[in-house]
């Protein structure tokens, strides 16, 4: 199973956090550094590594990387 | 490495790589943003920055009804713990702030804005304070957001998403500045500009085109260059050291000095000079030893971007700055530059901050706080309680799952789940909401309470971080208290489940008399732990006699029921 951008970017956020990273329904609270405020931090990393904006609907929306994933082929962009 | 502590009234994205910066220079411990109240005065043995918008603390919706004095007041006390701070504290306190509010250009044609009053008067206030206490530094973030763009740095989506009142654009702006007010409290300004002369000082080669040639004065370019020579003349007024380093006939260059009209500088400004075809690297040692300072404190101007590269090489100490190619950029860049730049403290200042330190005469004595109980006393705390109904209910399923801090147990709560607890007559649920002089904080707390005979489970107990250290829980505590023993309970039961980030709430429940059970007989456990018939515990679980309970601080509010 390949591993996807945005899980790789989950990576990154969270370097020593414990989780799957092929685990695609991760979310917010799976683990407990990804709380709320890290997860805004997280959408702002996604939104800088492709060059894009999300609207305050979109942000709160996605939870997931799912969620994200589909976001963002929503605008385009292919994971 | 000293420690430095940052609260802020926003989301200021502690999590973000952008802080990593200053980590060379301090130990960096942020607090809850909203929290500055208790971090101002909890951390008089570290250096604290604190960072607000002015939006943030002065409620719009105070403005403009309420007159000017009372405003006044409302400033000085905002500021009041700050000034608590500075009279006990040595360590350095570092204050940055916005205050900008965009408003209609029609609206400001014929008279002064509400609001540019008010942050000026802020303004007036705070270097007052600064004036008298050498420890505190001011950190007007609206110079620096308005170089780089309001717009770039400001960001409405990220205040609705996450209270974060900056872009990511923004924040590193923020981040950048404090970094380089950090750096000069730890590291000296530099002395010494060393400056080249040909298309450095004047447009043209003197060697080539001759004194006649050269560009300089008048208008253009050539005024540029004078006013970047006045900007230098400027700093060698503040005690910069001038000296010059260039690939020149020397005769040349005096000529130019002693005989151009254009020139705003003179041969006796200089203090010392290389003037011929050697190595500037070789020449800039010379000069260093002739002043005796060490190249450390030498700034290194220069047009030609390979004598900037072969000075980095060289001599990696000495500064050498990135000048643009337009050098019509060079006089208001000079200006900016920091590395010349001091906080300007004389003996005098120091001097008259011992004076105030004895005398005090900052504010009135409506202002003066003597810790931080008292000035919460001032603040006209006001917490309501509200009913759990439908027009709230959405509200508090906000709450639930968006509050991780005074969490007690972090149960996340749909709607749907909310809509059945509030029509089901077990549970005892309610909000609260909060208004005190800064504003109306809406509504900021969530209790859940479910009843099981004598005993009272205390299922959800949550407080927005934005009210943070103003005792609010305190007073929710006590609001349950009462409600239960109106309902024959004796005893409340809390299980606190931690998290990664609600370790207040277990130092809260210690706080108010609450006791561990396991700590307690077998007996009154098995009575608390019965009623409930509770099979597997999660958390650590504490119980509190509602009779004998006694509730801290809640003499500092100001409710319906006083």
């Amino acid at each position: 199973m390949k591993i996807n951008n945005v899980s790789n970017l989950l990576r990154k956020q969270f370097p020593t956090a414990v989780f799957d990273i092929l685990d695609k329904s991760l979310s917010v609270g799976s683990f407990p550094e990804w709380d709320s405020l890290a997860h805004f931090n997280f959408l702002l990393l996604v939104e800088e590594s492709y060059s894009i904006r999300f609207t305050l609907e979109e942000i709160s929306d996605m939870k997931s990387i799912s969620d994200i994933v589909e976001t963002l082929s929503n605008k385009g962009i292919s994971i | 490495m000293k420690e430095l502590r940052i609260t802020s009234s926003f989301n200021i994205l502690p999590s973000s790589k952008l802080w990593e910066k200053l980590y060379p220079y301090n130990h960096i411990k942020f607090g809850d943003y909203g929290d500055w109240i208790s971090s101002i005065f909890d951390s008089d043995n570290s250096q604290l920055l604190w960072i607000f918008f002015l939006e943030d603390l002065i409620s719009t919706e105070n403005i403009p009804s309420t007159n000017n004095d009372k405003i006044d007041e409302l400033l000085e006390k905002t500021l009041s713990p700050l000034v608590r701070r500075l009279q006990k504290s040595d360590s350095e306190t570092l204050v940055a702030w916005s205050s900008w509010r965009s408003s209609s250009i029609i609206r400001l044609t014929r008279s002064e804005s509400y609001w540019g009053k008010l942050s000026r008067n802020l303004e007036s206030k705070l270097y007052k304070i600064a004036s008298e206490f050498p420890s505190l530094y001011l950190i007007p973030l609206d110079e620096m957001f308005f170089k780089y763009g309001s717009n770039k740095c400001f960001d409405a989506r990220n205040y609705y998403a996450s209270s974060c009142r900056l872009s990511i654009y923004g924040i590193d702006v923020m981040v950048d500045t404090i970094q380089s007010v950090l750096y000069r409290i730890e590291t000296p300004p530099k002395k010494v500009l060393v400056l080249d002369c040909d298309n450095t000082l004047w447009g043209g080669v003197v060697g080539e085109v001759g004194i006649t040639g050269i560009i300089l004065g008048n208008d253009g370019i050539g005024k540029s260059f004078s006013d970047f020579q006045r900007v230098i003349k400027q700093l060698s007024l503040y005690g910069v050291i001038l000296t010059i380093l260039s690939k020149n006939n020397e005769f040349d260059v005096w000529e130019v000095f002693q005989n151009h009209a254009g020139m705003q500088i003179n041969k006796s400004d200089v203090a010392s000079w290389e003037i011929n075809w050697r190595e500037k690297s070789t020449n800039i040692i010379n000069i260093s030893k002739k002043l005796n300072l060490g190249l450390d404190s030498f700034v290194f101007w220069d047009d030609n971007p390979l004598e900037r590269e072969k000075m980095r090489i060289a001599l990696p100490q000495v500064t050498t700055i990135d000048v643009p190619d337009d050098t019509t950029c060079w006089p208001l860049l000079l200006e900016t530059l920091d590395d010349f730049a001091s906080f300007s403290l004389t003996s005098e200042d120091l001097n008259k901050s011992y004076q105030y330190k004895q005398y005090s005469s900052f504010s009135s004595e409506l202002q003066q706080v003597k810790d931080e109980l008292s000035f919460l006393a001032t603040i006209n705390l006001k917490p309501v309680v509200v009913n759990l109904s439908n027009s709230v209910l959405s509200r508090a399923e906000q709450l639930c799952h968006k509050t991780n801090q005074f969490n007690l147990r972090t149960i996340r709560y749909s709607l749907d789940s909310l809509n059945n607890i509030s029509k089901n007559s077990e549970y005892q649920s309610f909000l609260v909401g909060l208004n005190d002089i800064f504003g109306d904080h809406g509504i900021v707390g969530f209790v859940i309470v479910k009843k099981y005979n004598e005993v009272a489970f205390l299922d959800t107990f949550l407080i927005s971080c934005r009210v943070l250290g103003r005792h609010l829980e305190n007073w929710i505590l006590s609001k349950v208290i009462d409600k239960l023993l109106n309902i024959e309970c004796s005893f409340l039961l809390a299980e606190f489940i931690p998290n990664n980030r609600n370790a207040i709430v277990e130092s809260f429940l210690l706080d108010c008399g609450f006791i561990p059970i396991d700590e307690v007989g077998i007996h009154i456990q098995n009575r608390l732990l019965n009623a409930m018939r509770l099979s597997n515990k999660i958390g650590k679980y504490y119980y509190i006699d509602l009779k004998l309970a006694k509730i801290p601080f809640l003499e500092i509010f100001k409710d319906e029921n006083k």
